[in-house]
């Protein structure tokens, strides 16, 4: 029995499929512009025949949720649901930042992915890696480059090293590092890339606590459920909404959607 | 076993075996996530449209992000349904159809993947569907209508004349070089404060108004060219408008909006009527969405009744986008063994003759 990882949200097409166990039996990952609608499936089809598999020895996949591009992150949530769909069984979404920054769990500090979101924004969170453990410390949000600066110092602990990962470490670490507190910042990658290994890492736990035997019902109900998250409203909504609350509220520039919203519902803040 | 074999080895036995083929078609190219499962190609067994117009009304048309984002929470809903009204499961159905072009790359990709997912989850045979062509075999879910015949195909991301041989090629003979008929009726009904979608809100407005109020251009183009132009005609009522308001004099809404519905009108019938003399056919057929217009429905008839020609039109929830017309079109490719692979894509233009 075993679990499959997609993540199509960034440059990377990347599919790794495991055991219950957490141990990955195949990995692989692409970087073809333009490409992740195409390969997908039939890398898919590659993997299972390369571990000699069947989709029907699938018990659940992990999907890469976003953030990243929009049509990118679609396609790989869109195979993921209708996969639990189609073979009936549950499907676990994992932000695709999260999984980023989880290839550094072996480090020590503080990992912050730093992803171009345009207009001087990045997709960002805040995780700290120390002893084995691995803990997430802001959420994923779209922010602000130069602002976050500020807020990283308040979280970082005096002389804690920052590890930046994505397109926009580079100016990340350039606009942060006369911000006092961040004295080690660390670019450890400069491209904004998710590996799937790291995806289902993080989901496999998950899931294995939650997963029911294939007998037991109720499977793939959250098939339906399942959407990407932007961190972002459509440009069109937001300019609608600013419209619809009037001129104090934030430009579209600003709004920002974060996934700590319990409710499930969007909401926009500022940050 | 690959999906490769284990669709081949389904494909040759039930091609064979199988005295009816259920094709469970997906359509998502622009603001519809449809699902369908249509029989032999023309028995509707169920047919689900879940419709965003509530969702772009408040921007006067389409938005295709957000149009993209209600595709991939719409997609699976919407296939459930379909089997659950068709009462089968995936295992049922004989193969998976799919839009995969023309329309909106990001609305597409969310309906090709799907489907590629579907087709390689149950081990079925995968086709992919010109948008068109299943407008065109709309017209063998409700009517009687072999080819060969001509198609005027008038949408609001399309207007376009055809030619449909006995073969089942198809050949396009015009299309317009602007928008199309049913952007320009967004776009006017916008002007016009009519709200959106703008072919039944115009439609309803010019119902008592004077269509000869104003003349406004029709763009035929070259002498013998079955290509169509909107936007001039478009133009002229937006500097109409202008120069009302500028005048400071009230807007006639009804007969503004009769006026631009003859013009559009007019050049759609001439149009249709010069292909029908110039290929010699008995036999036009209206689908789109704009043929669930009254006035357009009815000018047509008359003229195709004074040319001997029979005209034929499906009934109109086949003639806005659905699954079933692309399930109606997928069984043509059946049975001639046309099948795609996992490779399949979207495309946001497709040459129709590739279909």
């Amino acid at each position: 029995m075993a679990l499959l990882a997609i993540d199509t949200a960034t440059t990377t097409l990347s599919l790794a499929l495991g055991d219950r166990a957490g141990h990955v039996l195949a990995a692989w990952t692409t970087r073809v512009a333009r490409m992740h609608a195409t390969l997908l499936n039939p890398l898919i089809d590659e993997m299972l025949a390369a571990l000699n598999m069947d989709l029907s020895d699938l018990e659940g996949v992990i999907a890469g949720v976003g953030p990243g591009s929009y049509t990118g992150v679609r396609i790989g949530v869109t195979a993921a649901k209708t996969l639990a769909f189609a073979l009936g069984i549950p499907v676990l979404p994992v932000s695709s930042l999260a999984a980023a920054a989880y290839s550094l769990r072996c480090c020590t500090g503080l990992v912050v992915p730093v992803w171009d979101a345009r207009r001087g924004a990045v997709y960002t969170a805040v995780y700290r890696s120390q002893h084995g453990h691995f803990s997430q410390l802001a959420a994923d949000a779209r922010r602000d480059l130069a602002a976050f600066g500020e807020t990283l110092s308040t979280i970082a602990d005096d002389g804690e090293t920052v590890y930046l990962l994505g397109d926009s470490a580079l100016q990340a670490q350039r606009e942060w590092q006369e911000q006092s507190g961040l004295t080690r910042i660390i670019v450890y990658g400069e491209t904004t890339e998710v590996r799937a290994e790291d995806l289902f890492a993080l989901g496999c736990e998950r899931f294995a606590q939650r997963l029911p035997g294939r007998e037991e019902g109720s499977h793939g109900e959250n098939a339906n459920a399942l959407v990407p998250r932007y961190l972002q409203l459509a440009e069109a909504e937001a300019r609608w909404l600013q419209k619809e609350r009037g001129s104090e509220d934030d430009g579209p520039e600003r709004t920002i959607i974060s996934p700590d919203d319990r409710s499930g519902h969007r909401s926009c803040h500022a940050d | 076993m690959r999906w490769s074999e284990a669709m081949r080895v389904r494909y040759e036995r039930d091609a064979k075996a199988c005295d009816r083929i259920d094709i469970l078609a997906l359509e998502s190219s622009c603001d519809e996530t449809a699902a369908a499962v249509i029989r032999d190609g023309r028995i509707v067994l169920s047919s689900v449209v879940a419709s965003q117009i509530s969702s772009h009304q408040r921007f006067g048309g389409v938005v295709p992000e957000v149009a993209s984002r209600a595709h991939v929470e719409q997609v699976t809903v919407v296939i459930e349904q379909a089997l659950a009204d068709a009462q089968l499961t995936l295992g049922d159905v004989h193969a998976i159809a799919v839009t995969r072009g023309p329309g909106l790359i990001g609305a597409l990709f969310v309906g090709v993947t799907a489907a590629k997912t579907l087709a390689q989850a149950s081990g079925l045979p995968l086709i992919g569907v010109h948008h068109l062509a299943g407008h065109l075999y709309a017209a063998a879910l409700s009517q009687d209508a072999e080819p060969p015949l001509l198609a005027l195909v008038v949408s609001g991301g399309h207007t376009e004349l055809l030619y449909v041989s006995a073969q089942g090629t198809i050949e396009q003979l015009g299309k317009t070089r602007d928008d199309a008929a049913g952007e320009a009726y967004d776009k006017v009904a916008r002007a016009l404060g009519l709200g959106y979608p703008g072919g039944p809100a115009i439609q309803d407005a010019a119902a008592g108004g004077d269509p000869a109020f104003i003349r406004f251009p029709r763009a035929l183009l070259e002498e013998d060219s079955l290509d169509f132009s909107f936007s001039g005609l478009k133009s002229a009522v937006m500097l109409h408008l202008d120069r009302e308001r500028k005048a400071g004099r009230s807007i006639r809404v009804a007969d503004v909006a009769a006026s631009f519905q003859s013009a559009v009108t007019d050049v759609l019938e001439k149009k249709a009527l010069l292909a029908l003399v110039r290929t010699g056919q008995q036999t036009l057929l209206l689908a789109g969405g704009v043929a669930a217009n009254a006035h357009l429905r009815a000018r047509l008839q008359t003229a195709c009744d004074d040319a001997g020609a029979r005209l034929i039109v499906p009934e109109l929830r086949f003639c806005t986008d659905n699954a079933a017309m692309i399930g109606a079109a997928a069984y043509v490719r059946y049975k001639q063994g046309k099948l795609d692979d996992l490779t399949l894509t979207a495309q946001a233009s497709l040459p129709i003759d590739q279909w």
